[in-house]
């Protein structure tokens, strides 16, 4: 790849791998630059000295903590590779590598750009990052200390070239940095001048020669090992590679390693987003490369995430352990080969253990252990469940619970007055709580107002001062009644006749205070949860509309002369309609699909092993039915099979 | 007799009832053991708390535990609404013979049972599209009578369910 001019198109990063991109029309079809930006990535070098600069809008790159976050990989394994591969700046290639292309996206707009000289021939040099962390932050310092004001100026971006230092900065910024010109830094006087370059200065001149071919032939390497029919990148066999070898990348073990994140390195440095990248290679050949712990390659599984197919054959993987880095990585793997490896004499189950940490993953070494939909299938198992409806728990005593349920509601759409009479005395309790954020019915009609409510609502949740407390708890009947004159008129469904329209509970429930005073240890009474819905018409707005309730009564035996009942509390919750399940049809239907689902994979496993339907069952109820394991467990076991195990061949 | 004054009796049962919902659905989506929250686990209770989950009768907090984990992972429950009454201010039930410092526990309100319900919803796993259920719950809790003697133990609960009542809606 030939260096690039200033104003030359990345032409070479549309073009992964260097090739031709006549057959590979996903990647053309790249809607200009995105954020994978990583301009200002020098700095990262510096990474304690610059934590904390940058408090300015940071574009992108700059000012997250530190150069060693995994997020920052592709641009710190590409700085990492280049300075072992090349002998000359290493930097400056880096910003190369993670910025192929100089476009928009990493432009500020409004920034200017200054050159300054020095650096090199300054004591600071022989620091660790070339000393640019403190030449920027000796600039900062100085221009803060020379200005009036009491502004910070700030660096939003730099980069090197060569002999020269390039930074970015607001005008007025940028006017302090020039009054360093001429000050001493590490015992060197610098320039600092306007650049009337672009930003990026033209790198032609700063590259050093070794480097740039170092790096073509590389790239050349990877773009003679891309199918791009195919969208297979073979990285099979390196080491015997000739040109590979002629390079002297595998002339050792650490070099070879290295070698492999320089190509990967390479690869990421290609691709501006990842969905580029998925498109252009969908499967990768590691084979015959004498892996024997992917660790040694696991930068694959971060550069392709999103591999479908991976051929593994012919390494020397002994162990699930030597795989283990790669556990919970490739979420989109379809296809593995793990032929001639010695993990394939050694571990039995381990065709399981990748389907378990793989799981997308269907066919290995060419057979396919289950299909799309099982794996679907299993995928819908995993998902939660909510506890199963049944019917009413209706524990009543004598009929008093029912006698009560349908006599209140009636009673209370036509005569509270009545109701609140007969039925609650001076002790009863009434509040209601209003919940505005309920899940409801999207097709349902816009939820109604709360306004006739929300004044006397008593949701603990938000009233929270003591007075507003007490002020909405509703104590005695002709309290209760006050109430609930104001309230909004209201239409129950009639529950004999739509009793799928409620739901209620009861239970008896000892402990109640006896008004008498003879019960010591209190009375038995009921408690009863009903849920339901209510049409309402609001006097004062003349709305209309419904709404779903729940409503909890402790009723108590009631006092001698009076009924036979009296309501001790009473606790309505409001929220938007949203229709209740119907709990009174057959509970669900969970036990038959189980059953179906048994069915179906004793069949498909009859189908595909031959075994006969009793067989098969045997097999997947021992792995609890997971449809994977029982056909592991079936290639192993398939020559002690006895014969009637096998549904006969003609 | 000494009952709580008006003021007294709506702080205490809010105040009981706040800390109950917080600590108890906090409990349920960190899947922390439930026993502690019931009078089951109070040797003062003859009885067991009368737990009803969706209409089906569950007969210790344990199967409700398990009831809870047959859901599946990334079940969350998120309380929009609670409300209590005092159903009783001076609870007998269970009691000693001699409560330590009666007088003072009952007219602090500590002595009552209250009733407490819940309206919110289930999330059924994670992410904003994930379904949700309404539901709605109704307690009724008890005094810990262990909670008041001289020295009690460290952690316990002032009041335990007696009853239970739970329906996804």
């Amino acid at each position: 790849m030939a260096p690039r001019g200033k104003n030359q198109p990345a032409r070479e990063a549309r073009n992964p791998l260097g090739t031709k991109s006549s057959s590979r029309g996903g990647i053309q079809k790249r809607r200009g630059p995105t954020k994978t930006d990583n301009d200002g990535d020098l700095d990262m070098d510096a990474p304690s000295k610059r934590l904390n600069r940058g408090s300015t809008n940071e574009p992108s790159g700059r000012g997250r903590p530190s150069g060693r976050g995994p997020s920052r990989g592709a641009a710190k394994v590409a700085q990492i590779v280049m300075k072992q591969l090349g002998s000359g700046n290493s930097s400056d290639l880096s910003a190369r590598i993670s910025r192929p292309t100089r476009s928009r996206g990493g432009f500020i707009e409004g920034l200017t750009w200054l050159r300054i000289h020095g650096l090199k021939q300054s004591k600071a040099a022989s620091n660790p990052d070339g000393g640019l962390s403190d030449l920027l932050s000796f600039m900062e310092r100085k221009a803060s200390s020379l200005s009036t004001g009491r502004r910070r100026h700030t660096i939003r971006k730099s980069h090197r070239a060569g002999d020269y230092v390039f930074i970015g900065a607001n005008k007025e910024d940028a006017d302090e940095f020039l009054k360093i010109n001429a000050l001493t830094f590490a015992g060197t006087k610098l320039e600092v001048v306007e650049s009337n370059e672009d930003f990026a200065p033209p790198k032609k001149a700063t590259e050093s020669p070794e480097t740039a071919e170092l790096r073509s032939k590389l790239q050349a390497i990877l773009s003679q090992r891309y199918i791009g029919d195919n969208k297979l990148l073979k990285l099979d066999a390196l080491a015997s590679d000739a040109e590979l070898v002629t390079l002297g990348m595998f002339e050792t073990r650490e070099r070879a390693l290295k070698t492999f994140k320089g190509l990967m390195a390479i690869c990421d440095g290609l691709f501006k987003t990842p969905q580029e990248k998925k498109d252009a290679i969908e499967s990768i050949s590691l084979a015959n490369n004498s892996i024997d712990d992917v660790i040694q390659v696991e930068s694959v599984a971060s550069s392709f995430p999103q591999l479908k197919n991976l051929d593994m054959s012919g390494n020397q993987i002994s162990n699930m352990e030597g795989l283990k880095r790669w556990k919970g990585k490739f979420k989109e793997l379809e296809t593995l080969y793990t032929t001639g490896n010695p993990i394939e004499g050694a571990d039995a189950n381990f065709q399981a253990t990748l389907l378990e940490w793989f799981p997308k993953l269907r066919i290995i070494n060419g057979i396919e252990l289950r299909t799309a939909q099982q794996i679907a299938e299993q995928e819908a198992a995993r998902q939660p469940k909510p506890i199963p409806q049944s019917g009413p728990d209706f524990r009543d005593v004598n009929g008093i619970g029912e006698q009560f349920l349908l006599d209140f509601f009636a009673a209370y759409d036509s005569n509270r007055e009545a109701l609140t009479s007969r039925l609650y005395d001076a002790g009863s309790q009434f509040s209601l709580a209003v919940d505005a954020v309920s899940v409801r019915d999207p097709n349902a009609p816009p939820p109604l107002p709360w306004a006739a409510y929300i004044k006397s609502s008593r949701n603990l949740q938000k009233i929270t001062t003591l007075h507003a407390r007490s002020q909405r708890l509703f104590k005695g009947a002709n309290a209760i009644y006050n109430l609930w004159r104001d309230l909004p008129m209201t239409k129950h469904p009639n529950m004999k006749d739509e009793l799928s329209k409620y739901i209620m509970d009861c239970h008896p429930l000892p402990g109640l205070a006896d008004p008498t005073g003879q019960s010591q240890l209190g009375v038995d009474g009921l408690i009863i949860a009903v849920h339901g819905e209510f049409e309402e018409y609001d006097q004062k707005s003349g709305l209309t509309g419904k709404r779903s309730f729940s409503r909890t009564f402790v009723l108590a035996p009631g006092l001698s002369g009076s009924a036979q009942i009296r309501v001790v509390s009473d606790m309505l919750s409001l929220r938007a309609y949203s229709p209740l399940p119907n709990v009174f049809v057959a509970p669900s239907s969970a036990p038959a699909d189980t059953a179906n689902q048994h069915q179906a994979m004793i069949a498909e496993l009859s189908k595909q092993t031959g075994m006969v339907p009793q067989y098969s069952e045997m097999c997947l109820s021992q792995v609890e039915w997971d449809f994977g394991k029982a056909l592991v467990i079936f290639n192993e076991k398939k020559s002690q099979l006895p014969p009637e195990a096998f549904a006969s061949a003609t | 007799m000494p009952l709580p004054d008006a003021d007294t009796e709506v702080k205490a049962s809010s105040d009981a009832a706040e800390i109950f919902v917080n600590s108890y659905y906090q409990a349920i989506n960190s899947r922390a053991k439930l026993e502690t929250f019931y009078i089951n686990s109070s040797s003062r209770y003859s009885i067991p708390a009368d737990i009803s989950i969706n209409g089906s009768v569950v007969p210790t907090p344990e199967e409700y535990s398990k009831l809870l984990e047959t859901q599946g992972e990334d079940v969350h429950y998120e309380i929009e609404s609670f409300d209590t009454h005092i159903i009783n201010p001076s609870f007998q039930y269970g009691a000693p013979e001699t409560v330590y410092e009666s007088e003072k526990n009952e007219k602090s309100g500590r002595k009552m049972s209250i009733v407490v319900t819940t309206m919110g919803k289930v999330r059924f796993g994670k992410g904003r599209e994930a379904p949700q259920k309404m539901f709605n719950e109704t307690f009724v809790l008890t005094p810990n009578w262990d909670s008041m003697a001289r020295n009690p133990a460290r952690g316990l609960k002032r009041w335990l369910i007696m009853s239970q009542n739970f329906r996804a809606l």
